[in-house]
């Protein structure tokens, strides 16, 4: 008479049990397509990317843009354009040397018909003057002018 | 509404004492507005960069800047007073080891104010020319000419 009432409780202990591994089978599974799909996203989100990136060229265009800020705090309501190319910040950006070439250009592009002052650096490092006599001081036949050399240059246009 | 220039280069340039007139740009500057042009920067830099009346030494030195306006016909004078039919321009400067450099020209208008462009800033018209003292020094030189039909603004 003492063991009818251990077999419901056995009975019942197994229910618990099996429910419990369903349980648990089911958020193995779905913890498992997760799993699945997790390294095609991230591969597609970061290992792509990183394929395209050019370290050094990152790192030129921080530095870059870095030394334009500072320039552009620098030189502050200065009239004379050899006062504005001796900022140190436009110095660096000088000592750069041909490398920075490309990235001035970009800029100059992007600056449309308020071109700033970069054909003092760009006649420097370069050593040469696409300006035509007449278009002197004319700032935006002056970016034009450049940018028709840069592209004749191979820079992307 | 504040220019784009920093006011701690002008301290003397007060709410008060000037309003802007244009937008900021860097196709002209001083100089050129000064002898009423915009569309060149003048500006005697050693590269040959921008433009420099031809015949004028390329030098910041205040007695080059007044012969570049001088080939425009102003010649010295001594007054700022406003002079019916007369137009001044007045040219600022600092010391620097004893030789006198240009820093900036503002021009006198028909009102007798005067109309200045702020390095690559806006231009302003300022109720006096000491309104500019500070970075650009002080005025030095003034000149005068003959004001033209066209420069009657």
């Amino acid at each position: 008479m003492r063991r009818p009432w251990f077999l419901p409780i056995q009975s019942v202990a197994t229910v618990i049990v099996v429910s419990a591994v369903t349980l648990l089978y089911g958020d193995a599974q779905a913890t498992q397509e997760v799993v699945t799909e997790a390294p095609v996203c991230v591969y597609n989100t970061i290992q792509e990317p990183s394929c395209l990136l050019d370290d050094e060229a990152l790192d030129k265009s921080i530095r870059f843009q870095k030394l334009l800020r500072e320039w552009h705090e620098q030189r502050g309501s200065m009239s004379w354009m050899s006062d504005i190319a001796m900022c140190p910040a436009y110095q660096s950006i000088i000592g750069i040397g041909p490398p920075v070439v490309p990235l001035i250009l970009a800029q100059l592009r992007s600056e449309g018909d308020e071109p700033d002052h970069w054909f003092w650096a760009l006649r420097v490092i370069t050593e040469v003057n696409p300006v035509a006599e007449q278009d002197q001081g004319d700032v935006t036949k002056m970016a034009e002018a450049w940018l028709q050399w840069g592209a004749q240059q191979g820079y992307a246009g | 509404m504040p220019g784009s220039w920093s006011p701690n280069h002008f301290p003397f340039l007060t709410s008060d004492n000037h309003s802007i007139t244009s937008s900021a740009t860097k196709r002209y500057n001083c100089i050129a507005w000064a002898a009423g042009e915009t569309s060149r920067r003048w500006d005697p830099d050693p590269q040959g960069v921008y433009y420099w009346p031809p015949g004028i030494t390329r030098s910041t030195r205040i007695e080059a800047v007044a012969q570049v306006y001088e080939t425009l016909g102003f010649r010295l004078c001594f007054s700022t007073a406003l002079e019916d039919g007369i137009e001044k321009v007045a040219i600022y400067g600092t010391v620097q080891n004893g030789i006198t450099f240009a820093t900036h020209a503002a021009r006198q208008l028909l009102s007798g104010e005067w109309t200045s462009k702020l390095g690559d800033a806006e231009d302003i018209t300022h109720h006096d020319l000491g309104d500019l003292n500070g970075l650009y020094g002080e005025p030095m030189v003034y000149m005068e000419r003959r004001r033209a039909a066209s420069t009657n603004i």
